[in-house]
């Protein structure tokens, strides 16, 4: 009941956002109260679940556990940042004159209606609502990418919707094909569609069937994540939506992608008996996954770019933990955590470089340290916590990567060590150019004093989070606890 | 199912309208062929229906045809014409070569199905003829997308991918929960207004829909 609810605020949020007497002031002020009533909402929801208070929830087209509630606090809290950041960031771009009180309300229309889809893909038992509702992020997605208007913008929703709608077309496909394997091991219609019942009859069903399911949802909803070689549209649209946008597509979305996959990674496991041959699939694409990305952010021109390969390189960490079993798991849970944090901040300082020095160029943009000293410290700070400096969480996914990694795949394991290496040093490259490299003629000179600003405010309260986060895990039981969620999809 | 004439007839539509949609090269005819596979396709599910398949397949042929044959189509149209664009569309083949190109594709999904565990297990299929029928227009729709080199076409080559599989879901499942399939109608109606709106907008914008000029993103 309390989902269906919010369900009905988000969706009310949306449409009131339609009422030709909104103006801007109002519109952004509905999308911040909207957010916050969500983050609380979501809270009081989840909170007690998540920490093994109260037990999980299941019916026929619904099913919430730990990890659902952790994924569901993740969106509340990132769409919360976001909407704070975006009352700023949206203000700033009004007075410039650069955006109009239609693409504002496209912007408040269509931000609601993407988190209720993914709140929806989350909790969701059955696999026709999880599908429609994967699909609706990317449609209510679109219109934010060419959301500028602008020929490249263009270019990136293009890919983006035909992409991804493939991508999750043949992700269907997979879904249809699960489902007949379920039909076949004796569910009923209805039956065949639902996780939970699926996940009953998963070991009477085909192995054939169920590996050819597994490799288009694989396919599928890779192509979602961002996985090499599906990839391609992934750095186009996150540098191409305002900042705020960004960050939830680079910091969220793709999560929310993830869980998907493993869900039915879950049901193949146990039709075969075992996770290793799943497991291959997420080493060896995870491997790429990093290596290509790192290559490319070597060479990066864009810091915009840059961020959105980073992100893709860190779905390959992700994917790679994945394959290392169990106690892998443990570690993606933390590495997903770790960077929804570093990334979300990491995008919106790169809003206000863009809103500052009026380019994502990284040869238009220098000398950040002195000219926008604020901005640049919490770029610098996040950027560390990216390239999993101690004490954070990444540190500690990346440093199970190793351990397990060598004992599970040795060549695997250095290759992604190398990658991860190389991601990190282009990283760094960049920033320090950026941070601290001379102002060229070529670009803005004159940037106005740099004030604190609620961006400044929301990323540093991210990092502080991240900080408590990374000492939770490393220092206290976080890990345990972690484990214990984890294991509400994947078992110990 | 193939034992009545009515959706045998249904079949041979359906195969050779996807595959005559492979081949044209102008907006009206590519359209028109692409709304008789639809209504083939509903007319699959009603024969299906007809064979025992439940009655919840008539709602759902109502809808393929609604959707895929009269408003999708529709909405395309009305966006081309909106926006001025042109009506010949841009292909990397020939009209000639697509044929045979499009019937290969279409052969190669066949054999890849009937070479499938699916097809092996065939005797819980409800249509064992629709099955390697709906791989062969999936390739063909996914084929049809990269050969092209316009907007338009390549979201038609989308919209035909997910034809096949649709006609997977008669095949293998005889169709799925009405409330599922009307969620996936309505994700491909928004779909499609979406990828409209977007080509006109490229249409205003660049004033061609020719994916060509879309190349500005490299590293």
């Amino acid at each position: 009941m309390a989902l269906f609810l919010l369900f009905g605020i988000l969706l009310a949020a949306s449409l009131v956002c339609l009422h030709p007497r909104m103006n801007e002031r109002a519109l952004r002020w509905v999308g911040l109260l909207v957010s916050v009533i969500t983050l609380v909402s979501i809270s009081w929801f989840t909170v007690p679940i998540l920490f093994g208070i109260a037990p999980g929830l299941q019916s026929s087209w619904w099913e919430v556990n730990r990890f659902s509630s952790l994924m569901a606090s993740l969106v509340a809290w990132l769409y919360a940042c976001a909407m704070l950041v975006s009352y700023h960031y949206l203000d700033v771009e009004i007075r410039k004159g650069i955006l109009t009180l239609h693409q504002i309300r496209l912007y408040m229309l269509s931000v609601p209606l993407f988190v209720l889809s993914m709140l929806v893909a989350i909790f969701a038992n059955n696999v026709g609502l999880l599908w429609v509702a994967l699909e609706a992020t990317t449609l209510s997605t679109t219109m934010l990418v060419s959301f500028y208007g602008k020929k490249s913008s263009m270019e990136a929703a293009w890919k983006y919707i035909m992409l991804c709608s493939t991508g999750i077309a043949l992700g269907l496909f997979g879904i249809l094909v699960m489902g007949y394997a379920g039909s076949a091991a004796g569910l009923h219609e209805a039956e065949a569609f639902r996780i939970n019942f699926l996940s009953d009859v998963a070991p009477s069903m085909n192995p054939g069937i169920v590996m050819w399911s597994f490799v288009f949802l694989f396919i599928g909803f890779g192509t979602k994540i961002g996985l090499v070689p599906m990839h391609t549209w992934l750095p186009d649209a996150h540098s191409k939506t305002p900042a705020p946008v960004s960050a939830m597509l680079s910091g969220i979305l793709l999560n929310v992608a993830f869980f998907t996959l493993l869900r039915f990674k879950n049901i193949v496991d146990q039709t075969l008996g075992s996770s290793d041959w799943t497991n291959q699939f997420f080493l060896l694409f995870g491997v790429l996954t990093i290596m290509l990305p790192a290559i490319i952010l070597l060479i990066q021109r864009n810091y915009k770019r840059m961020l959105a390969y980073s992100t893709v390189e860190h779905m390959g960490i992700m994917a790679f933990l994945v394959g290392l079993g169990p106690v892998g798991m443990v570690a993606f849970t933390v590495h997903m955590i770790g960077h929804t944090l570093a990334k979300s901040t990491l995008f919106f300082g790169a809003g206000e470089l863009l809103q500052r020095f009026e380019s994502t160029k990284f040869h238009l943009v220098h000398d950040v340290m002195r000219r926008a000293p604020r901005t640049g410290s919490l770029f610098l700070i996040a950027t560390l916590f990216l390239i999993a400096v101690p004490p954070t969480g990444l540190f500690l996914s990346e440093f199970v990567l190793v351990g397990l990694g060598m004992t599970v795949s040795p060549i695997l394991t250095a290759l992604a060590v190398l990658g991860i290496t190389l991601a990190g040093l282009g990283l760094l490259k960049h920033l320090f150019e950026m941070l601290f490299g001379p102002v060229v003629p070529e670009e803005k000179q004159d940037t106005p004093v740099e004030t604190w600003n609620l961006t400044h405010t929301v990323m540093s309260l991210q990092l502080a989070i991240g900080l408590v986060f990374g000492i939770w895990v490393l220092f206290g039981d976080g890990w345990t606890v972690l484990s214990g969620i984890s294991s509400s999809i994947f078992p110990l | 199912m193939t034992n009545s004439l009515f959706s045998l007839l249904m079949l041979v539509l359906f195969v050779g309208e996807t595959l005559t949609c492979f081949t044209l090269m102008r907006l009206p005819s590519l359209l028109r062929f692409y709304a008789l596979s639809s209504v083939a396709l509903g007319g699959l599910a009603i024969g299906l229906a007809l064979e025992g398949g439940g009655v919840h397949l008539i709602p759902v042929a109502v809808a393929v045809v609604a959707v895929k044959a009269l408003l999708v189509p529709f909405v395309i149209k009305r966006m081309a014409e909106r926006s001025g664009a042109s009506l010949r569309l841009v292909s990397s083949l020939r009209p000639s070569a697509s044929w045979f190109v499009g019937i290969g594709v279409f052969g190669s999904g066949i054999s890849l199905a009937l070479h499938s565990p699916l097809y092996q297990m065939n005797n819980m299929i409800q249509t064992p003829a629709l099955l390697p029928i709906s791989f062969g227009v999936i390739l063909v729709g996914l084929v049809m997308m990269i050969i092209r080199k316009d907007l338009l076409s390549q979201m038609i080559g989308f919209l035909v991918l997910e034809n096949g599989i649709a006609a997977f879901s008669l095949s293998a499942l005889g169709g799925i929960p009405v409330a599922i399939e009307f969620g996936v109608y309505s994700a491909v109606l928004i779909g499609a207004i979406l990828m409209a709106t977007l080509s006109q907008r490229v249409q205003n914008l660049l004033g061609t829909h020719d994916t060509s000029h879309l190349s500005e993103l490299t590293d």
